[in-house]
């Protein structure tokens, strides 16, 4: 099946950075399948969502090998082509439920709002109190005429999320969808995603910093570090194998409810450029003198593509446990 | 039902509450002007009775305006005449002060409102333009007019307009408001324009838009840049909230995220300032006024301040403080309507 959203080359510039913010990303999703971007705050996995939906400033700088979205070229689609994109085929839910509805207005009118630029209003009215009931919502329609902040965080990225699939978009791009949820809102939400997603065959883009969110949903792992895509591949294989020092970082730091404690990974240092070698060089324990002078490439190591010079190594001894 | 009686019962106490607040802010305000023009090393009693009077002269009228009493006895009794509307005379005009303030305040009146709208929906729809369009050459226009606004001083700014369209031009009259005098225009509510308006003639409409347009055009061009420059940072900073974003992601037209997402959001502030200026107003009319010779509460303030009329002062102090602390009781019930958390919390 050909893929929905192909990227290649995604490199996206901040003004002013020494440093691109997303460096030469590359990645394909089927329709109806679901890829996780996970890496750190800063890492740049929020900006790769942006980026694809062209939601950043204009002053920032998005190049790219291909862009592709449905057969068009998001780079070079023209302003009212995008919103029409973003009102009927790309949706999006974000991190902060509250930051994410205007505390002036109404939920119902935010959400009307958005079927109205897909110009599906009023013939989606339904369907809309349908998902809301569906997320959890329960009077959905004495629930539209309150304003956010009579509502919960949980509650808002539920409604969130609803507002989101009520145009049947055939993408959703969900930036840390409940990171800003405690733990069993968190589990509920997820599973709702996952279940809308299959019922709709939607495609999921899901942006997350915690990989055990991420295990529950996607099938395919793309691990971000400074912008560059350090390992990526189907999940499964990524956690059982895990080949780059990052990734098994991450991994290590998923708190566990028995065993001893995981180690941390140390603190992302600050400012240190590295030109020309691994991104990871200056906090990775195994680095020698060739990660700090030559970017490894990429290459497929037991079903995962790493970029890492010592891949067989790390893999054979793990380095965080 | 019990519910309803409720709310309008808590309505009925917090506007008592502020009705008290704003009386114990105005008896302040006059009791510490009654102490200060009690202490000022001026004597009114001296200047009432001019400059050729001799010592014994003098002493009677000390005892005629009641000066020679102690100070607690004359606090009682300038409160209590002040509780039946008596605010005393005026020694210049040796008018009753309160008749000269009814005349003099329709010619603010008629300054303050004319360039308060004026700037008020200028500033606000410039301000709007100027974060809706961030880029191109009107920005320069909208900078340029915000630094003078803000820089130019408001005495220079009417000089220079009396000089080039009153002097250099003559379009307009130096100073001077609406002049009745001939016209036959009935003297309704003492503000020119108005006035003309109820007569409907024209060529009179016009001529009082005329002595209208430099004092208005003065306090329009220093007042706008407030305005405009606040209106403009707090809709730019409402367009960065995460919520614009959102209202983006769903498709939704950037006109109507601007006007009917963020704009709400962005007029408190701007609301704050406008009641503020209002607030201030009377006491921003005075250069104006001064400049322009016209005849109103600020030129009438100035000449009393200037020859120390005692009587006129307190009651100036009195109703700018009252005009201040309404505008503000007035602007705070404005809030709720923006903001829904406020309207609940009632």
């Amino acid at each position: 099946m050909s893929p929905i959203l192909s990227v290649r080359g995604l490199t996206v510039c901040y003004p002013n950075a020494d440093q691109p913010a997303v460096d030469d990303v590359g990645f394909d999703l089927a329709p109806g399948a679901t890829i996780a971007v996970v890496g750190e705050s800063g890492s740049g996995k929020s900006t790769v969502a942006l980026a694809l939906s062209r939601l950043l400033n204009p002053a920032v700088s998005i190049r790219a090998d291909a862009l592709t979205f449905e057969g068009h070229d998001l780079l070079g689609l023209p302003r009212e082509a995008l919103r029409r994109l973003r009102a009927r085929r790309i949706a999006m839910i974000f991190q902060s439920p509250f930051g994410s509805w205007n505390p002036s207005r109404t939920i119902g009118a935010q959400l009307v709002d958005g079927l109205r630029a897909a110009g599906l209003w009023p013939e989606r009215r339904q369907r809309l109190l349908e998902l809301l009931k569906r997320v959890g919502i329960d009077d959905p329609e004495r629930r539209l005429g309150d304003y956010p902040h009579r509502f919960s965080g949980g509650m808002l990225q539920r409604a969130m999320i609803a507002g989101a699939l009520v145009t049947e978009p055939s993408l959703l791009i969900a930036d840390e969808p409940t990171s800003a949820l405690d733990a069993t809102v968190q589990a509920e939400i997820l599973e709702i995603l996952d279940e809308l997603r299959k019922e709709q065959n939607l495609a999921l883009m899901l942006i997350s910093h915690d990989l055990g969110v991420v295990a529950r949903v996607a099938q395919h792992t793309l691990v971000l570090y400074r912008g560059r895509v350090v390992e990526s591949g189907p999940t499964a294989a990524l956690y059982r194998h895990a080949g780059h020092p990052y990734t098994q970082g991450l991994l290590a730091a998923v708190p566990r409810l028995e065993g001893p404690r995981k180690t941390p990974l140390p603190a992302m240092p600050q400012g240190t450029a590295t030109i020309g070698g691994c991104v990871f060089a200056s906090r990775c324990p195994r680095a020698e003198e060739l990660c700090r002078t030559s970017a490894p490439p990429a290459r497929r190591l037991n079903g995962t593509d790493v970029a890492c010079h010592f891949a067989e190594d790390v893999r054979r001894e793990p380095i965080w446990r | 039902m019990t519910d309803r009686r409720e709310r309008t019962g808590s309505r009925l106490l917090r506007l008592l509450t502020s009705l008290a607040w704003i009386l114990l802010v105005v008896w302040v305000a006059v009791s510490v002007t009654f102490v200060l023009s009690r202490i000022v090393p001026a004597d009114p009693a001296r200047l009432a009775a001019g400059l050729d009077a001799g010592p014994e002269q003098v002493a009677e009228v000390r005892a005629e305006m009641g000066l020679d009493q102690p100070l607690a006895v004359q606090y009682g009794r300038y409160l209590g005449d002040l509780l039946t509307g008596d605010l005393g005379r005026s020694l210049q005009t040796r008018q009753p002060v309160i008749d000269d303030l009814l005349t003099a305040l329709p010619a603010s009146l008629e300054l303050i409102l004319a360039s308060y709208l004026i700037y008020a929906v200028i500033g606000i729809l410039a301000g709007i333009a100027w974060a809706y369009w961030p880029r191109g050459p009107h920005t320069l226009l909208l900078r340029f007019g915000a630094v003078i606004g803000v820089a130019v001083p408001v005495f220079w700014v009417g000089l220079v307009l009396q000089v080039v369209f009153a002097g250099k031009l003559q379009w307009f009259p130096v100073a001077g408001n609406f002049d009745y005098e001939g016209t036959g225009v009935p003297k309704v509510t003492g503000m020119g324009l108005v006035d003309t308006a109820l007569t409907g003639q024209l060529p009179l409409i016009g001529e009082a838009l005329r002595t209208l347009t430099l004092p208005v055009a003065t306090l329009v061009v220093t007042h706008l840049a407030v305005t405009m420059t606040l209106m403009r940072s707090s809709l730019e900073e409402q367009l960065k909230r995460p919520y614009v974003r959102t209202a983006r992601a769903r498709g939704v037209k950037e006109r109507r995220i601007v006007f009917v997402d963020a704009l709400r959001n962005s007029l408190n502030p701007v609301v704050t300032m406008l009641g503020l200026q209002l607030g201030w107003s009377l006491g921003g009319v005075v250069i104006v006024e001064v400049i322009f010779s016209w005849p109103g509460f600020g030129r009438y303030a100035y000449q009393a301040f200037s020859a120390f009329d005692y009587n006129a002062i307190m009651a100036i102090t009195l109703l700018s403080t009252v005009v201040f602390v309404t505008v503000n009781a007035l602007v705070g019930m404005i809030y709720p309507m923006l903001d829904p958390r406020l309207k609940e919390a009632r």
